[in-house]
């Protein structure tokens, strides 16, 4: 830098004939003769190592000839490697006990740094590799395990409870119940979901519903309580039937013609056969079957119907076939008189609809629609306009029609916050006590903190189907998931709504826990439903994860 | 047991029970949480999965969407300017639901269900009309081009994408069913229809122009 300092600062005058002036001129660099010197000894130096090197190889090779010539001096080859082996141990030792302690440390230093950086780096990708695993996995957890164990834990503790309740005796019927219940939930909790499709903590939750309906339903009448444990069988079934019918059908348009017109047979038969009881007429008596309620069985073709139709097809013609079915089971419902059940299918057909096409006029039309039916109802039936005048003033007849009403509000009043206990209070005072109002006994003998919890565990199953329908890859399986939580969480909102007068009183069960084989067979194929498509989910998601690389 | 014993045993099992469930509503709510977070973690680590691929922006990118950005394409769903839809491209004169998609082997599946349609690689695709979009596919919505970029790889027998309408695309391959799905005559006679009208459009153009001159 300095010498370009030195000679461009100016630019150097050039004389007339083109020549540089001699004060501008760059002082040529004199040859220093110590150069000279030190350029000789290099040369001396190299010839000295030449020397070296070819005598030194002349000797070697001397000695090879004369190992040759020797037997005994001959190794062989696996000797030699072992030995070589050891002399880079040893080296590798040497080095590490002679290096000096400083520049060591800098060298272990440079050497943990990067190490970390690769472990870290590693441990990262393990744990994204664990993940992928957890997620694919169908493996069952601590949580699922936990619950699982809680609910053998309720129903021991409730069954024994209700098998020593007769001073003198003991109930052998409630610990048969018992043998039987527990290992049931617990091997369809902890063991199904390994072979078949079926989501692990929406079977331990309904499960754990099904097993307080059956303990509550032995206290208040043990016939009642052992059929529901014969329902409860039946009914886990035909779960797995379907289940599997959505895991693993590609195809649904026969199934869905099939179900529609299965669903209007089994919709006109109580109108043909049926009997008129309470009001309506939507019970039918089989001579193997006994009797059942077709429009709970019906519920699942509606679902279906809907969304096949509302998922392959996004106009609103196209959609027709399903709207008319839903049309066809509403009229045929109003002609029951049961109008709790009409009620659902209608507010679920709109939820689904509103889900499938977005349309907000149209869903707003049908609501208005709705309202419209429902005051057409209120002035065409006298036993409506009964249940709204009980609904808003009970007390006005409190020994006829709004008995019902006072006695629930009583009951649930009486447990407190804790209940009376298991087989303690006066249930049976309540008249329909094993179905519509059996929220109603659980508060009064379980309290009204075990009650709100009960609704917790409706919402949070309600909650986990539907971030099973949110990874549903295909909307035909999102549509059918949707339909389904919009039945349960329709259902349960209403009948919970009637018993603590928040609602008119419908008359519609409560799922997983009222006495009833349709009831509850009918739940638990909606479940079913879920879990299928839990499974299809979780295909598809192992399929994505196992074949992508992140 | 005595009728006295079974009042405290049964009251107890009362506070055990409401234990039992707040243990199991706990437990349920545990559950779904790491599962959430397993799943959130999972799609950062993968982001390609549960997805059949991208749109990619590359022109008309207006506030709320820029150019270059990718929008995942499920493998099912509807494509439009309306929030509800999969996937949502609010861009000038796109409509709330321009189309429905799909995916498919052979690609995806998309049909136009507003009058305005859209335009795959230049070529027009009217309302009730089936595309098939292979990867590399150029989508013209509204005022958005998008790109299209596929994760898995589609059956587009090595010739690179192919961006035709379903009934076109079967008619080329001679499988036209009579169904719907026109002929090879029927193909030939359409485009000559479409060169002609072209033509009529050049000559009345022409001719305003020639009026507009005589004018002047």
């Amino acid at each position: 830098m300095a010498f370009k300092q030195e000679t461009f600062k100016a630019r150097p005058k050039r004389t007339s004939d083109g020549a540089v002036s001699a004060k501008y001129k760059r002082a040529a660099p004199e040859k220093e003769p110590a150069e000279k010197k030190s350029s000789e000894k290099r040369f001396l130096e190299k010839n000295a190592l030449e020397k070296k090197n070819t005598e030194k190889k002349t000797a070697s090779k001397i000695s090879a000839e004369k190992r040759i010539n020797n037997p005994e001096k001959q190794k062989p080859a696996a000797k030699k490697a072992e030995e070589k082996k050891t002399a880079a141990k040893k080296a590798t030792v040497r080095r590490a006990v002679m290096a000096d302690p400083k520049t060591a440390n800098r060298a272990k230093r440079e050497s943990r740094q990067t190490p970390v950086r690769m472990r870290r780096d590693r441990a990262r990708a393990e744990a994204a590799m664990r993940d992928r695993r957890r997620a694919v996995s169908r493996g069952i957890d601590m949580s699922v395990t936990l619950i699982a164990l809680l609910t053998a834990l309720f129903l021991a503790g409730g069954l024994l409870l209700c098998a020593v309740r007769v001073e003198g005796s003991v109930d052998m019927r409630a610990l048969r119940l018992l043998a039987a219940m527990a290992p049931l939930t617990l091997m369809t909790t902890l063991v199904l979901p390994r072979f078949l499709p079926i989501e692990p903590l929406m079977m331990a939750l309904s499960n754990f519903l099904c097993s307080v309906g059956v303990v509550i339903l032995y206290t208040v009448s043990p016939e009642r309580g052992v059929r529901q444990t014969n329902f409860y069988i039946m009914g886990l079934a035909a779960m797995i039937m379907v289940s599997m019918i959505v895991s693993k059908m590609r195809r649904f348009r026969g199934l869905t013609w099939l179900a529609m017109i299965l669903g209007i047979g089994a919709l006109v038969m109580p109108l043909v056969f049926g009997e008129w009881n309470n009001g309506a007429k939507n019970w039918v008596e089989l001579p193997l079957l006994g009797s059942f309620q077709p429009s709970e069985l019906v519920k699942l073709s509606l679902v279906l119907a809907m969304a096949y139709y509302f998922s392959a097809h996004r106009t609103v013609l196209q959609m027709m076939p399903a709207i008319l079915f839903a049309g066809a089971c509403l009229l045929l419902l109003m002609l029951q008189r049961d109008l709790g059940t009409a009620l659902i299918y209608y507010a679920a057909t709109l939820v689904m609809f509103y889900v499938a096409c977005g349309n907000v006029p149209l869903t707003v039309i049908g609501l208005g629609g709705g309202a419209a039916a429902a005051m057409l109802g209120y002035k065409m039936f006298a036993h409506v306009k009964v249940r709204v005048a009980m609904w808003r003033n009970p007390w006005s007849d409190p020994l006829d029609k709004g008995y019902q009403i006072i006695q629930a509000l009583l009951a649930i009043g009486s447990g407190g916050l804790f209940g009376l206990g298991i087989g303690q209070g006066t249930p049976e005072k309540i008249p329909a006590y094993y179905n519509d109002f059996i929220f109603a006994v659980i508060c009064e003998q379980l309290g009204l903190v075990f009650g709100l919890l009960i609704i917790a565990v409706y919402v949070l199953l309600a909650l986990r189907g539907v971030s099973v329908i949110s990874r549903s890859r295909r909307s035909f399986d999102m549509l059918l998931g949707c339909g389904v939580l919009a039945m349960l969480v329709i259902q349960m909102f209403m009948i919970v709504g009637g018993v603590i007068k928040m609602l008119p009183l419908t008359g519609v069960t409560m799922p997983m826990l009222s006495y009833g084989g349709s009831s509850l067979i009918s739940c638990l194929m909606m479940v079913g439903i879920l879990h299928g498509i839990s499974a299809r989910a979780q295909e598809n998601m192992e399929e994505d994860v196992l074949s992508r690389r992140g | 047991m005595t009728r006295a014993w079974y009042q405290v045993l049964s009251l107890g099992f009362g506070y055990i029970s409401a234990a039992i469930i707040a243990a199991v509503v706990l437990l349920s709510l545990r559950k779904s949480a790491s599962d959430r977070a397993l799943w959130r973690r999972v799609r950062r680590d993968l982001p390609q999965a549960g997805a059949a691929g991208v749109f990619k922006v590359m022109a008309g990118g207006g506030r709320r969407i820029a150019a270059g950005q990718e929008i995942r394409v499920p493998y099912e769903g509807t494509m439009g300017s309306s929030h509800s839809c999969d996937v949502h491209i609010p861009v000038r004169r796109v409509h709330l639901r321009s189309a429905f998609f799909w995916m498919e082997k052979d690609g995806l599946h998309m049909v136009a269900l507003h009058r305005d349609g859209f335009e795959v690689d230049d070529v027009p695709v009217e309302p009730g009309d089936e595309a098939v979009l292979g990867d590399g596919a150029i989508l013209r919505v509204g005022e958005a081009k998008l790109a299209l970029r596929l994760y898995k790889t589609v059956g587009s027998d090595g010739n690179g994408p192919y961006v035709t309408s379903a009934r076109r695309s079967k008619a080329q391959q001679g499988k036209g069913d009579g169904i719907g799905a026109p002929g090879r005559g029927e193909m030939r006679r359409e485009k000559k229809l479409k060169h002609l009208q072209e033509e009529k459009t050049d000559k009345r153009r022409a001719r305003g122009k020639e009026a507009e001159k005589g004018r002047r």
